[in-house]
């Protein structure tokens, strides 16, 4: 097992730069998920650490050694591909075995590795079948135990369960926590599902056009986001933005207006701002707060439908201006009746962003 | 599915049938010739009709000619071409579709020009070839040629395929420490199975039936292969069709016989790598 480190590692295309300048250390054991839309460059990154794709500058160290330019197969490190790659004309025993037969070990010694794996995983009874006669959830599994048997020092996954349906996803997902904690071999994860970000990770990287937008705990994101990408990106349903702008100031606070002609005081950020300036106030659903009737710097909503979970529900609906807004609710459900809501907002319990999308508290 | 009128598809059925019916016919009286007893002359509708059915045909074909010895010839060289056919077709192509070889399209069009060549015009300067070689009249004057010959198609099918494997496949057993000519070996050639059989059959039925090379290749009747025993006998049968045509029915049956056992991989692989799956 090893710890590694990116030191600003940067990847070219020709004249297109997909990773630019990322610096990260990931600790000896750790489970660290990169997360980000289509495109962000997470899984071109997770190649890179690989050695699938050529580093273009910047140095990458896997257990304290330089691995920038050595070859993939001398890194160490394993990876289960969002496709398993799976060796189609190979049995499960051959697939799982196939990286110690290349590399010379004797039957006896391939099966003693092979065997403790697959009863780990519970591949024992499948071992003569070939990967087109098993489930997604096993041939996931034989991916899983592919590289496990290398002893790798890093496990790279490449977004490993989006071929899965839904309730096989968790169920692979709680497997794979599992494994992690029993075996606690260093873990990188690509996923762009930010579920599966928050319920694996001990750290969460976000990832936008190359460059590391924030790293922290799922619960650091999601309580303390520096951006306003952050912000929507990590949480589900998605944090409400609010288009306001800034009408006063004075040494405590800002004077902001809503929509709807609200008027709505917020704690003075340090970044000096000026009245006419516009900012985005960005709260999660959980914590609007909804009333029948106005109440003083409540925000009208008109509601377009609720969905009912049971335990909650969810209003759907828009602000005056058009910006569409999600409320999640508990209590009295009476109030779903009504067609328009006021929504109280909490100052503390909301993030102020610039212009740009930076948080300014 | 596309819903296809069933006056069309009936229409269609009957046009095919009709077609191959026609196609069939040369085919029909080579075997009636060769069937009718060798004292009967052939009766009725060009020879289609036999009256009478007889084997003596092939009895005095085997009894006069060594068939069973240019069938040896026939399959040594086929064989050795559809090896290396397949050895350097298979190497060349995978090294087409996945490494950096400088100059790879002219390389490419170089090699879908040559099949644009006719062998006729190439029988002069092969025929050059093999004298400067000192290899007339020996199989390796068909061998090498064939294989030659052979290589553009099975590139260019064998291509396709190794471009349609997945990618991730050889990560894999990159990540594994797999070499590259291993992951060639143990995973890239035994999944292209089904485009492999089309190349084999199709350089099989190629060799097996090619005439003009061999003709102006080979000298001694003992190296010849099949397809010139009935040039060779031609004289000797001049008077008897049935012996003639029972030799041209032998000559079919290995490329049939070959055929019917490997069609089924023929049609998979024809269309493999037409289509992502």
């Amino acid at each position: 097992m090893a710890g590694l480190a990116l030191t600003n590692v940067s990847k070219d295309y020709g004249s297109v730069r997909a990773i630019d300048e990322v610096s990260l250390e990931v600790r000896d054991g750790e489970f660290v998920v990169f997360v980000g839309p289509s495109g962000c460059g997470k899984s071109t990154l997770l190649r890179m650490i690989a050695g699938l794709e050529e580093i273009t500058s910047g140095a990458l160290t896997i257990g304290g050694q330089d691995v920038t330019r050595t070859d993939p197969a001398e890194r160490h490190i394993a990876m289960v591909f969002q496709s398993y790659a799976l060796y189609p004309h190979m049995t499960v025993r051959g697939n799982l075995g196939f990286a110690l037969r290349m590399a010379r070990q004797s039957k006896a010694e391939v099966a003693a590795k092979v065997d403790p794996v697959a009863a780990m995983l519970q591949l024992d009874a499948l071992m003569d079948r070939k990967p087109s006669q098993l489930s997604g959830g096993q041939r996931q599994r034989v991916a899983i135990g592919r590289a496990l048997v290398r002893s790798p020092q890093v496990f790279l996954f490449d977004e490993p369960l989006s071929n899965l349906d839904a309730e096989l996803r968790v169920q692979m997902r709680v497997e794979l926590a599992q494994l992690h904690k029993k075996i606690g071999i260093t873990t990188i994860y690509v996923t762009h599902d930010q579920v599966e970000a928050m319920t694996l990770a001990d750290r969460i990287v976000v990832l936008r056009d190359g460059i590391i937008e924030q790293v922290g705990t799922p619960l650091d994101l999601y309580d303390d986001p520096t951006s306003l990408f952050v912000a929507g990106f990590i949480g589900s349903p998605r944090i409400n933005e609010i288009r306001a702008t800034v009408t006063a100031t004075n040494a405590e606070q800002l004077l902001l207006q809503l929509p709807g002609e609200v008027a709505f005081a917020y704690p003075r950020p340090e970044k000096d701002l000026k009245p006419g300036d516009t900012v985005t106030l960005a709260i999660r659903p959980e914590h609007l707060t909804a009333s029948d009737k106005a109440t003083p710097n409540s925000i009208p909503m008109d509601v377009e439908y609720w969905e009912h979970l049971g335990g909650v529900s969810y209003a759907y609906g828009a602000l005056k201006n058009g910006q569409r807004m999600i409320l999640e609710h508990r209590l009295n459900r009476s109030i779903s009746e009504y067609q328009t809501l006021h929504l109280s907002i909490e100052p503390s319990r909301a993030f102020l962003f610039d212009a740009a999308g930076r948080r300014l508290t | 599915m596309i819903r296809v009128p069933a006056i069309t598809r009936r229409l269609a059925t009957a046009f095919l049938t009709a077609l191959a019916l026609v196609w069939m016919v040369p085919v029909l009286m080579m075997l009636a010739v060769a069937f009718t007893p060798p004292e009967k002359r052939v009766t009725g509708f060009g020879g289609l009709v036999v009256e009478e059915v007889s084997l003596r045909n092939f009895g005095i074909v085997f009894a006069d000619a060594p068939i069973l010895h240019h069938l040896l010839n026939s399959l040594v060289i086929t064989l050795s071409s559809v090896f290396f056919v397949v050895l350097f077709g298979a190497m060349a192509a995978y090294a087409f579709a996945r490494m950096r070889v400088r100059g790879k399209n002219i390389w490419f069009f170089l090699l879908i020009t040559t099949l644009m060549l006719p062998v006729p015009t190439l029988i002069v300067p092969l025929f050059q070839i093999n004298k400067s070689l000192g290899i007339l009249d020996t199989y390796l004057g068909l061998i090498l040629p064939y294989t030659a010959l052979g290589l553009p198609f099975a590139i260019i099918i064998l291509r396709g395929f190794f471009e349609a494997l997945p990618r991730e496949l050889e990560e894999a057993a990159r990540l594994d420490g797999v070499s590259q000519p291993r992951i060639f070996w143990f995973i890239a050639l035994p999944l292209s199975w089904p485009a492999l059989s089309v190349v084999v059959i199709f350089q099989f039925m190629t060799s097996f039936n090619e005439f003009v090379l061999a003709l102006v290749t080979l000298d001694s009747d003992s190296l010849k292969p099949l397809s010139l025993v009935p040039l060779i006998y031609s004289g000797q049968f001049f008077t008897q069709p049935g012996a003639m045509f029972a030799t041209l029915t032998l000559i079919t049956v290995p490329v049939v016989v070959f055929y019917f056992a490997m069609q089924r991989f023929m049609i998979g692989g024809l269309t493999t790598g037409a289509v992502k799956g």
